[in-house]
């Protein structure tokens, strides 16, 4: 599966690249599914993370209404829709991100592993050790390069083999070859893409259950994408992978699952990738995903 | 109507009548600030000039010093001007000052603090909090190392307080030197190689090693009998030589060019030295200045050649030694609780906007409240070093704690965010992340607000500090006087020597002492925010 993927992406490399939604706004359906069926969806059937009836208000306004996804384990699921319905909000659901606002208030429930991560009971510094987020902005610590990757790693007092842990996970998000040598400069002077590479190799390399990823390779060239797109294939052998994206082709080559937002924050369509792209059941997911919409 | 200029509204209707006004406003107010800037310089010479008695100089007087000093100077400077050198000549010149500062803040306040005591604070409170910064992470609970360092600190300085006699008795069997090897050189020189490691900075680990090499040597020439005591050139060492060197090592690691800039602390201290060379061979008397060396080390006088400013000096360090103490921990806690944890309720910005209030209070007032709860309410008497530094503390403890505030609100939030979404506590976040960034500015504001401490004298006069005392305190519970005081009670005195020179010797001191430590302030926030 792995060999079948590898070559897809790099057919599509050239094209790979469309994070910009004026560029190829209208993509054909047949385009979408042929990307989508070259991953097989048969791994582990087991959900990891449930959501129930969830709704998400700022103040009044609601930003997520009565969605109920079943996230599996050991799986990429992709979440598609168009700017401001919600991606980022239900992302941030999922590992209590959005307690830090004060107008966020979260209605329903979210079950991590069996256990609604919104009990009372719940600590969300120690939910957080288990599902680590790659942020929609990339924001590296005012650190050296190092001390970015290794932050985590501190603080969860996992001091064992720092040095490999933090070269290991520069490795496998791309960027160590890039900086080698330059570990102690800041990690503020890179660019924005290698910026949000670090974010990403900051963020496995505390090894956590469930990665939640927001538009991480918005910012990313094409080859540096094919690689973080290899990353995530990879990754999604371990980890359960959740993805925001607003790259159609991406989401249909890399992800098993997608959840397709629309205005409102409602979730309008959930299913296999294959199914979503080959055969949507909403007229308005069709729409969407072909550039018709949105 | 008509040509094609008119068609837009925005061509030719530039109007006279706006900018004569605009350039009225203008000149009115760099007019305004000038006046300001204007008066205060001829102030200040004039009180210059009655410190130094310069116009009593003889003119032969005046030729030595252009050809010894202002001449060599002036070449120096036009050498190097320009060029990279003059910056190093620049950093070198106020590094070592302000270097020199801090080694007279070290010694005064060492000779207040005895070695004994100060083992007994670092080994009870100061140590004990280190260890729960480094290893409190690994204690049960997550959020488990913030409160934990508090009360360490807290219970650590109690003990070493109700303690402190039988703790000085077993710390007074080691000898000073060892005390502060341990406790001082030793601590200081782990700093420097901590802050080496994530600086990527060599010299401070050679410096760390000469630091505590040097202490060692010292301790042996006090064995041997070289020394009579080790303690103050320990002190010395550490204070301004260390800082010295340090400030000098960057200036040589600027690469040949710049280094030139380094000759020029050679040139100002060896034009003075040959001015007084030449000034004595040449049997021309040096102008009689109030501000020579005696005047630092004597106590009051009845006759103004005999009065020194060596009592308030100490008790002013003394204060501000209780001050830090007090104020710091206290500010940086409270900005720290009302930025990262207080949640936004009512209370909380009730507070916020209170502390603006808080710090305008005038501070009589302050004095007033100092001499009613803590003088006489908690008993620590009127007049003492500990009242007059809680309640100064008090004055400029809303100060310190708004600075302390901007400073950790200017953090981003983006960082705060990627920190909890690394699994960080709240505490983690804030030492981690948060207090780094920030602290380039609590530092500068506090320096700040102790600088405005300095100079207070109402709240002190309120509580009731006598304006002279005869010898420097040496307890907390001492009387003391502070700078200002003294410079008041010198005003008043019949003698026009008093009133000319002695206190404008005293108003220069005081003046280059907060000068001193706004430069400090300002470097100090500019250096460590480069990183
Ligand atoms: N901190 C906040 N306070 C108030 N409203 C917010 C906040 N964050 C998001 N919203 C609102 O919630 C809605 C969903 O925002 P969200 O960021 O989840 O969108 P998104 O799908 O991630 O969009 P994009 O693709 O542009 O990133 C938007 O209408 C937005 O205005
Ligand atoms: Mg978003």
């Amino acid at each position: 599966m792995s060999d079948n993927h590898q070559t897809t992406t790099d057919a599509q490399t050239p094209t790979g690249d469309d994070s910009d939604p004026i560029v190829n706004v209208s993509r054909s359906l047949e385009d979408l599914s042929k990307e989508a069926t070259t991953r097989t969806t048969s791994r582990s059937d087991r959900t990891l993370i449930e959501t129930r009836d969830l709704d998400v208000y700022y103040g009044d306004e609601r930003a997520i209404s009565s969605v109920d996804v079943e996230i599996p384990e050991r799986q990429v699921t992709a979440l598609i829709g168009p700017s401001g319905c919600g991606k980022s909000t239900f992302l941030r659901c999922i590992n209590r991100m959005n307690d830090r606002i004060d107008v966020c208030r979260v209605e329903g429930q979210v079950e991590f592993d069996g256990k609604n991560v919104y009990d009372e009971d719940v600590d969300p510094v120690a939910l957080r050790r288990e599902i680590g987020i790659v942020f929609q902005q990339p924001n590296p610590f005012p650190k050296s390069i190092y001390d970015n990757v290794a932050f985590g790693l501190r603080v969860q007092g996992l001091d064992d083999e720092v040095d490999e842990r933090v070269h290991r996970a520069l490795e496998r998000a791309a960027l160590l070859e890039e900086i080698e040598g330059r570990l102690d400069e800041s990690g503020l002077e890179l660019s924005g893409g290698q910026q949000q590479r670090l974010c990403i190799a900051r963020a496995i390399a505390t090894d956590p259950d469930v990665i939640l990823m927001d538009e991480p390779a918005s910012a990313l060239d094409p080859i540096a994408t094919s690689r973080i797109e290899d990353l995530i294939d990879e990754l999604s052998e371990e980890y359960t992978v959740v993805i925001v994206t607003h790259n159609m082709q991406q989401a249909a080559r890399i992800s098993d699952k997608t959840a397709v937002f629309l205005t409102g924050g409602e979730l309008v369509e959930f299913d296999d990738t294959d199914k979503i792209f080959e055969n949507p059941e909403h007229q308005r997911v069709e729409d969407y995903i072909t550039g018709k919409f949105g | 109507m008509g040509t094609k200029t008119q068609e837009h509204e925005w061509v030719g209707r530039s109007n006279a009548l706006t900018k004569l006004r605009g350039g009225a406003f203008k000149y009115a107010c760099l007019g305004t600030a000038l006046f300001g800037i204007v008066t205060l310089l001829v102030l200040l010479a004039y009180v210059t000039l009655d410190a130094i008695e310069l116009q009593e100089a003889e003119p032969i007087w005046f030729a030595i010093l252009g050809v010894t000093f202002v001449l060599p100077v002036a070449l120096f400077g036009w050498y190097v001007w320009g060029t990279p050198a003059a910056d190093v000549a620049k950093t070198s010149v106020g590094g070592v000052l302000l270097a020199a500062g801090l080694g007279g803040f070290f010694i005064v306040a060492f000779t207040i603090i005895t070695p004994h005591v100060w083992a007994a604070y670092v080994v009870f409170a100061v140590f004990p909090a280190i260890a729960a910064v480094r290893y409190g992470d690994r204690l049960p609970a997550i959020d488990g190392s913030g409160p934990a360092v508090m009360a360490t600190v807290t219970l650590g300085a109690i003990v070493a307080t109700v303690f402190l006699e039988p703790i000085t008795a077993i710390f007074a069997m080691a000898k000073p030197w060892l005390l502060y090897l341990l406790t001082l050189a030793i601590p200081t020189a782990t700093a420097l190689i901590w802050w080496s490691r994530t600086r990527e900075d060599r010299a401070a680990t050679i410096a760390a090693a000469a630091t505590v090499g040097g202490t060692i040597a010292l301790g042996l020439l006090v064995e041997v009998g070289v020394l009579e005591t080790g303690g103050a050139p320990i002190v010395f060492l550490i204070g301004f030589v260390l800082p010295a060197t340090i400030v000098l090592a960057h200036g040589y690691r600027r690469g040949p060019e710049a280094r030139a800039g380094l000759l020029a602390l050679p040139t100002l201290v060896g034009g003075v030295v040959a001015l007084v060379a030449v000034a004595w061979a040449q049997g021309v008397p040096m102008p009689n200045s109030w501000i020579r060396p005696e005047f630092y080390l004597e106590g009051p006088s009845r006759t103004p050649e005999n009065a020194g400013l060596y009592p308030p000096i100490v008790g002013s360090v003394f204060m501000l030694i209780v001050m830090v103490v007090a104020v710091f921990p206290l500010g940086v806690g409270a900005a720290i609780y009302l930025e990262e944890y207080a949640p936004n309720n009512r209370l909380t910005r009730l507070i916020r906007i209170n502390l603006t209030n808080l710090a305008g209070v005038p501070s009589v007032v302050y004095g007033l409240l100092g001499l009613a709860i803590i003088a006489r309410h908690f008993g620590l008497g009127r007049g003492t070093v500990i009242t007059a530094g809680l309640t100064v503390g008090l004055l400029v403890l809303p100060i310190v704690i708004i600075a302390s505030q901007e400073a950790i609100r200017s953090v981003p939030d983006s960082v705060r965010e990627a920190s909890y979404g690394m699994g960080a506590s709240r505490w983690q976040t804030t030492r981690e992340v948060v207090l780094p960034e920030a602290f380039p500015g609590i530092l500068t504001g506090t320096i700040l607000a102790l600088g405005r401490a300095i100079g207070e004298t109402a709240p002190l006069i309120m509580i009731g500090a006598s304006t002279s005392v005869s010898s420097a305190p040496t307890e907390l519970f001492g009387n003391a006087t502070a700078m200002p005081l003294q410079i008041f009670s010198w005003q008043s005195r019949v003698q026009p020597d008093f009133r000319y020179g002695v206190v404008a010797a005293g108003v220069i001191t005081l003046l280059v002492i907060l000068l001193g430590m706004n430069a400090a302030a300002i470097i100090l926030r500019n250096r460590l925010e480069k990183r």
